[in-house]
């Protein structure tokens, strides 16, 4: 069963930097730099120490109970009723929030940048194949092929930002800190709600998939490498196109990369950036339904996960037209909705738990005193 | 509009027709059921979606819950 597949270290922070990068590269510059202008790196970096302060809430109340999955610490800590209400919170946000504002993105990004003029509904459905495909051979095979495409992956992004460079200028992020600070806080907690505070869903792979001794390092090197690069890209968008542009363009990223222009040699490589986001979406759509699929399992005692893969597959792109009804809902869902309900099931719901941790904790120490003290007046 | 919903339902109830019998002589029948009433609310959707109909969104509510929120922290909506 799937529930045995062990990872190593390695893979597992593939997986971290992926799910970390995720939908970021493409849209979090832009949605960024919209609050806090040329400020934008500066909130990306306080988004690098809050992101690792979020590890550290996630990872206490996961690690407090290690051979427990996110379900069943649920259930233990909450009680049974509201610990599986809670769980299902999870399990719709995985899926009806994170995989289909996933694939509205993709098919509005092929649709209005790639192959302009294609039916949303058909690159999505073969994206949507892809993503079965993967599932049904199970987390194993998923996270091998992490091994294969990371180095790619590193490799264009490494050429990306570095093409770039003569394209720099760094009059574009002065002057430093004129922004104020509120603006900066809000896209700092814009710039954690895409990236970091999703991870919690990973937590629910933690039990019973994950065995190395070394996991918690690999999953935080894992998470700083995702954010090292989506800081540095933020910070290449910003040198580059300056915070206008940034601002202004729906895919910024991209854009930077059209600029790229070497000896009108090596021109017009967008594209490859784009191969970046796909993989890394990839990765991130596939672990959402996966986390979905496993905590259902968990929820109706479901021997196998696997079967429910075509299931919930064609639930999504349905859901993902009714997010995109208009071109400006999708904006709003994502914008002002999305860093909410992330921030209630991504960083208050762990710190709750780690809350009920101590309690459980103070409380049995109490109790065992108790009885000792009683111990000790019988004898 | 309808060749599209014809060929959704088509496929749809092919691949329940060749995931469900294995299951049910695996003697999962909770997995059957689980399985058969996902798939049917996917197909229902996919079919509305591919006719046109409109059905109430779920994103608007869950918008709707968190309006007074977001725009505490994000300032009115423009």
């Amino acid at each position: 069963m799937e529930t045995s597949v062990k990872l190593t270290g390695y893979q597992w922070m593939i997986m971290a930097a992926f799910f970390t990068v995720g939908s970021g590269t493409l849209v979090i510059p832009s949605g960024i730099a919209m609050l806090s202008r040329q400020d934008a790196w500066i909130s990306a970096l306080i988004g690098l120490a809050a992101g690792l302060l979020v590890n550290i809430v996630h990872l206490a109340a996961a690690r407090s109970y290690p051979h427990l999955s996110w379900v069943e610490l649920n259930q233990k800590l909450l009680g049974y009723w509201v610990g599986s209400a809670v769980s299902w919170l999870y399990i719709i946000t995985a899926i009806g929030g994170g995989a289909v504002l996933l694939l509205s993105f993709l098919g509005e990004f092929i649709v209005t940048s790639v192959l302009v003029g294609t039916p949303q509904s058909v690159i999505q459905l073969m994206f949507v194949l892809v993503v079965a495909l993967a599932l049904r051979l199970g987390l194993r095979t998923i996270a091998y092929s992490t091994e294969v495409l990371f180095p790619i992956v590193i490799v264009i992004y490494v050429m990306m930002v570095g093409f770039s460079i003569p394209n720099m200028e760094l009059d574009n992020i002065l002057p430093i800190f004129d922004t104020g600070i509120r603006p900066i806080l809000l896209s700092t907690f814009v710039y954690l709600s895409f990236s970091t505070m999703p991870r919690v869903f990973l937590l629910m792979l933690f039990p019973a998939t994950i065995d190395s001794k070394k996991k918690y390092q690999a999953y935080m090197v894992g998470c700083i490498v995702g954010s090292l690069i989506l800081i540095l890209l933020i910070a290449a968008c910003l040198l580059v196109l300056g915070p206008e542009v940034t601002a202004r363009k729906v895919y910024p990223s991209y854009f930077l990369a059209r600029k790229i222009s070497l000896g009108h040699f090596v021109a017009r490589i967008e594209v490859l950036m784009a191969t970046i986001w796909l993989i890394a979406l990839f990765y991130k759509l596939v672990l959402y339904v996966y986390i979905g699929m496993l905590g259902i399992a968990q929820l109706l005692h479901i021997k196998d996960s696997k079967i429910l893969t075509y299931p919930i597959l064609s639930l999504l792109i349905p859901l993902s037209y009714a997010t995109t009804a208009t071109s400006h809902q999708l904006a709003l869902i994502d914008m002002r909705v999305w860093p909410i309900v992330i921030t209630i099931l991504g960083f208050i719901m762990p710190l709750l738990l780690w809350v009920a941790v101590w309690v459980r904790k103070w409380k049995g120490g109490e109790e065992r005193r108790e009885s000792q003290t009683e111990n000790v007046q019988h004898e | 509009m309808w060749l599209t919903a014809i060929a959704i339902v088509i496929v749809g109830s092919g691949l329940g027709m060749l995931e469900i019998p294995p299951l049910l002589r695996r003697k999962m029948k909770r997995e059957a059921w689980v399985y058969g009433i996902v798939l049917g609310i996917g197909i229902g959707l996919s079919v509305l979606t591919a006719l046109k109909i409109h059905y109430p969104n779920p994103y608007n509510v869950v918008e709707w819950i968190f309006r007074p929120l977001s725009n505490w922290i994000f300032g009115p909506a423009t």
